[in-house]
């Protein structure tokens, strides 16, 4: 179950077809899902000598050239290419699509080949950003796809839409045939889960094919959990997208002191590079050792030039010397991201913060007070919000942090003032109240994992055994819920009443409760996280048999998700 | 990674719109051309010849495609070719390395080694250059297909566009990739025949020594056997045959450094041409597409910079029109009055 491998394999099958000199047309939505798994020179092997956007019309006339177009089946595109089909510029047409196309759609196109170019129409499920090869997200960033519409239990019909469609591309994209659960608390999660429910029914012989096998998709909310968005991260990857943001599986250097021309703009994909795909889940601690290491791999394999002597070496360095060019490339890039993470983390102290934010976060609201003092977690937020050299914007998220542990605590207000007097704006100290608002989803704030009751005791005694163990590491000691939900799923014992089946797919699937459960995709309503995703992956790791493929909207850090947070309230909901 | 395909419903749709349209136009055509449209109209949409002719109507005529692409077909035809003949060069490798019975030599490079079995050193070194004098004109070509011709102003006088300079600089970049994988392929295949030849001649050292290296230095480089050293005595045959062993010893090393030099040539010309770094931001196709859609914006912008001036310059021209028939009015005034 590999995401990046299915996308590549689409690829492959679309402009390995035909053979000869052929052209690529893609449109926006599908530019980004090739270009994250797709290389320049992968195409160019396969004889694709040029690509170019649908809604390019100033392309020549080639005639000789075969024309590949991948599009999502949106009016937009198909407007386009109906435009061209009309006037063609190229000798041979073979249209692929990202989604499932309507019957509609199909007659207007055919309508528009009037001179018979087209060959092919397929359907090529890839409608889906692969980011890793268990981490898949659908690209819905603000401002162009606001997630809620009218209250926050609503979704925007648009979003929808592309939510449900690009879910059922992603299963279809990995052979599989949903079994749906949906987390019960949330009504965003139920309205997914009958769409996609409806639209399994509408395309059953695609869902019904012999060769899909059944896997169980869980569809949650961020809502349930917006804590993890909200920490700072310590993991390669996660760190990254934290501090610097990875867009596309792009990251930005650009305004990075003294950086070079070359790495203004990084590529970080786990398939092309092999220290980061061994590196991206490691701690920061663990990076540093790992880099050294490929630094003095790097200089041990560069000769020094008085080491040329034969002409033996000369041909052996010759022949190397595309691999160590490579190589140095790779280091260089690893090297210049480090540094800029370690540099942000001294100037923004964001050792000291996390360690606060951790502590907020891994408290227990229902630990009697004499395990864990209120007061001396009140106490040290506050001192870092007094601090002068902590940023703005790590001292509002340690607020909100704390509101969301504690909504009706006292020290709110004074919280409230410390950041005033920081000079964040009022807009923001706003937020601090909306966030505790959108966490709460039916009932009280409280992390809806639906294991079975977890009475005071059990909870009091695990409070004691952490107390009393202590933690293997302070910056990494946040467990996301998502965590033990599926830890639970895949033992078999996750509660129906709080995560129901979609009528109709459930036990006569034979997916009763008590059964284990092997195949996992699960998709976050409202986006993701690079720390849920790395869980996800050591769970299919550590137990055998289970592979768990993760999805979102979006992949979130702290700024994206208070974005988003701020975009639902200003906009949508009528507060 | 399922697939649906909708071809069928696609021609299907086809099929009827080329019906309506047909009938709708009816009073357009003469009755015999509709009914050869009909015939012509294959459902499976493969007949492709016959579509274009009824199509030669409608279409603009197709352009033939530019000549490099010619040059592309022969390089991946004698591609092809070298793929072949290094898979044969293989088994022959294989097979001569295995064990036999022969006392010869086996690295001599005289007939004479494995009578009737394995191949002969010769037949292998024929193969082998003939890999290399095809990677040759292969490189040759590539390099003319890069320099020469270079897509140069159209039939209607018009520049050479972006789009047709970028699908000539990807095909040579292609060709030049897959020519470099091969030439590393062969060179890999080749060290290790050499290794493993070296290995198994160690086995069978000569049991004399190399100790009179000046009788080495004053006999002539040649590779002719032991008995055609001319005015070889029956007493000297032995001191000759060593002489002769150093002789074809040293041989071996010259052309060995000959062919260690001819593989260095070759690698350094392979490096000079245009292979992408793999993994980086060049790499990525919505960074060529950006650079794309760049070169269109900075197009328009040259054009319409070029528009203004050209505006401007008629408006400047229409002021000095003015001003000297201000100035021509006034003088004929002054004469007037003069006058």
């Amino acid at each position: 179950m590999n995401v990046v491998q299915a996308a590549q394999g689409y690829m492959a099958k679309m402009v390995g077809e035909s053979a000869g000199m052929k052209v690529l047309l893609l449109d926006p939505d599908t530019t980004s899902t090739v270009s994250s798994v797709c290389t320049q020179s992968f195409l160019l092997a396969k004889e694709v000598y040029l690509v170019d956007r649908i809604g390019n019309k100033n392309r020549d006339k080639m005639a000789h050239l075969k024309c590949v177009c991948f599009c999502r089946p949106t009016q937009e595109s198909i407007a386009h290419i109906i435009d061209e089909l009309k006037a063609p510029k190229y000798g041979e047409y073979y249209l692929y699509f990202s989604n499932v196309l309507k019957k509609l759609q199909v007659e207007k196109l055919a309508e528009a080949d009037e001179h018979e170019l087209v060959r092919e129409v397929q359907e090529c499920f890839a409608d889906y950003l692969a980011i890793n090869s268990d981490l898949f997200a659908l690209d819905m960033d603000l401002p162009t796809w606001p997630l809620y519409a009218g209250t926050l239990a609503d979704w925007d019909a648009r979003a929808l839409q592309r939510t449900v469609d690009g879910l059922a591309s992603a299963c279809l994209a990995l052979k599989k045939r949903p079994v749906i659960r949906y987390a019960a608390s949330s009504p965003h999660a139920k309205r997914l889960a009958h769409e996609l429910g409806y639209l399994m029914q509408q395309e059953k012989p695609l869902f019904e094919a012999r060769t899909m096998t059944p896997a169980t998709v869980l569809i949650v909310d961020r809502r349930s959990d917006p804590v993890t968005p909200l920490l700072n991260q310590w993991t390669y990857q996660a760190m990254v997208h934290e501090v610097l943001g990875i867009h596309h599986g792009l990251v930005d250097l650009s305004l990075v002191d003294g950086i070079r021309d070359d790495l203004k703009t990084v590529v970080l994909a786990a398939h092309d590079d092999q220290f980061y795909a061994t590196n991206m889940y490691a701690n920061f601690g663990d990076l540093g050792v790992a880099i050294k290491a490929y630094l003095d791999e790097y200089q041990r394999r560069t000769p020094n030039k008085a080491a040329l002597e034969s002409i033996a070496d000369m041909k052996k360095f010759v022949d190397e010397y595309p691999e160590v060019r490579r190589l140095a490339g790779n280091v260089s890039k690893h090297v210049a991201l480090t540094s800029e993470l370690s540099r942000i983390v001294d100037d923004e102290r964001l050792l000291d913060v996390s360690e606060v934010e951790q502590n907020v976060a891994c408290a227990d609201t229902s630990a009697p007070a004499l395990l864990r003092s209120d007061e001396a977690l009140a106490e040290s937020v506050a001192a870092k919000l007094r601090d002068p050299l902590v940023s703005g914007e790590s001292k509002f998220k340690l607020a909100v942090l704390f509101a969301l542990h504690n909504p009706r605590s006292p020290h709110l207000a004074s919280f409230k003032q410390l950041l005033a007097d920081a000079a964040v704006s009022p807009m923001k100290l706003d937020l601090m109240d909306r966030v505790v608002r959108y966490a709460t989803i039916a009932g009280p704030a409280s992390t809806a994992t639906g294991t079975s009751a977890t009475t005071g005791l059990a909870q009091f005694g695990k409070t004691v055994m952490r107390g009393l163990k202590g933690v293997e590491n302070v910056y990494t000691q946040h467990v996301p819920p998502l965590h033990s939900v599926l830890e639970t799923l895949v033992r078999g014992k996750l509660k129906e009443s709080a995560y129901p089946f979609l009528e109709g797919t459930g036990a006569s699937n034979g997916f009763p409760e008590g059964v284990r459960v092997n195949d996992v995709i699960v998709f976050m309503c409202g986006g993701t996280t690079f720390e849920e995703a790395r869980f996800v992956h050591q769970l299919s790791a550590s137990v055998p048999g289970v592979r768990v493929v993760l999805g979102g909207n979006t992949v979130h850090n702290s700024q994206s998700f208070l974005k988003q947070i701020y975009d639902a309230f200003a906009q949508r909901v009528a507060s | 990674m399922a697939t649906r395909s909708r071809t069928a419903l696609f021609v299907q749709c086809r099929h009827q719109a080329r019906a309506e349209a047909a009938s709708s136009s009816s009073n357009h055509r003469s009755a015999p051309l509709e009914k050869q449209r009909l015939i012509f109209r294959d459902d499976s949409a493969v007949a492709n010849d016959n579509v274009h002719d009824h199509l030669a109507l409608d279409m603009p005529v197709p352009t033939l495609p530019p000549a490099w692409v010619d040059i592309v077909d022969g390089v991946d035809e004698t591609m092809g070719q070298i793929q072949q003949t290094m898979a044969y060069l293989d088994g022959l490798h294989k097979r001569h390395l295995l064990p036999g019975f022969s006392d010869d030599d086996e690295d001599s490079t005289g007939p004479g080694s494995g009578g009737g079995g394995g191949p002969t050193v010769m037949h292998i070194e024929a193969t082998t250059q003939n890999i290399m004098a095809m990677l040759q004109t292969c490189s040759r070509h590539i390099k003319a297909l890069e320099r020469d011709y270079v897509p140069t102003a159209s039939p209607d006088g018009a520049p050479p566009t972006y789009q047709a300079s970028q699908v000539h600089k990807n095909a040579a970049r292609r060709l030049a990739t897959q020519l470099a994988d091969l030439s590393s392929q062969f060179r890999a295949a080749q060290a290790n025949y050499l290794t493993r030849l070296k290995s198994r001649s160690t086995t069978a050292t000569p049991l004399f020594s190399l100790s009179d290296t000046d009788d080495a230095d004053d006999v002539p480089l040649t590779t002719t056997s032991s008995s055609a050293i001319p005015g070889a005595s029956l007493a000297t045959v032995s001191a000759s045959d060593t002489t002769a062993a150093l002789i074809a010893d040293r041989d071996r090393e010259v052309s060995s450094l000959v062919q260690n030099l001819a593989d260095l040539a070759t690698v350094f010309r392979d490096m000079q041409t245009l292979v992408v770094d793999q993994g980086t931001l060049v790499d990525r196709i919505d960074y060529h597409l950006d650079v794309a859609a760049n070169h269109v914006d900075r197009g328009n912008v040259e054009l319409d910079r070029a528009i203004r001036y050209q505006a401007s310059a008629t408006k400047i021209r229409a002021i000095y029109l003015l001003v000297l028939a201000i100035v021509a009015v006034m003088l004929i005034g002054i004469f007037r009055q003069r006058g």
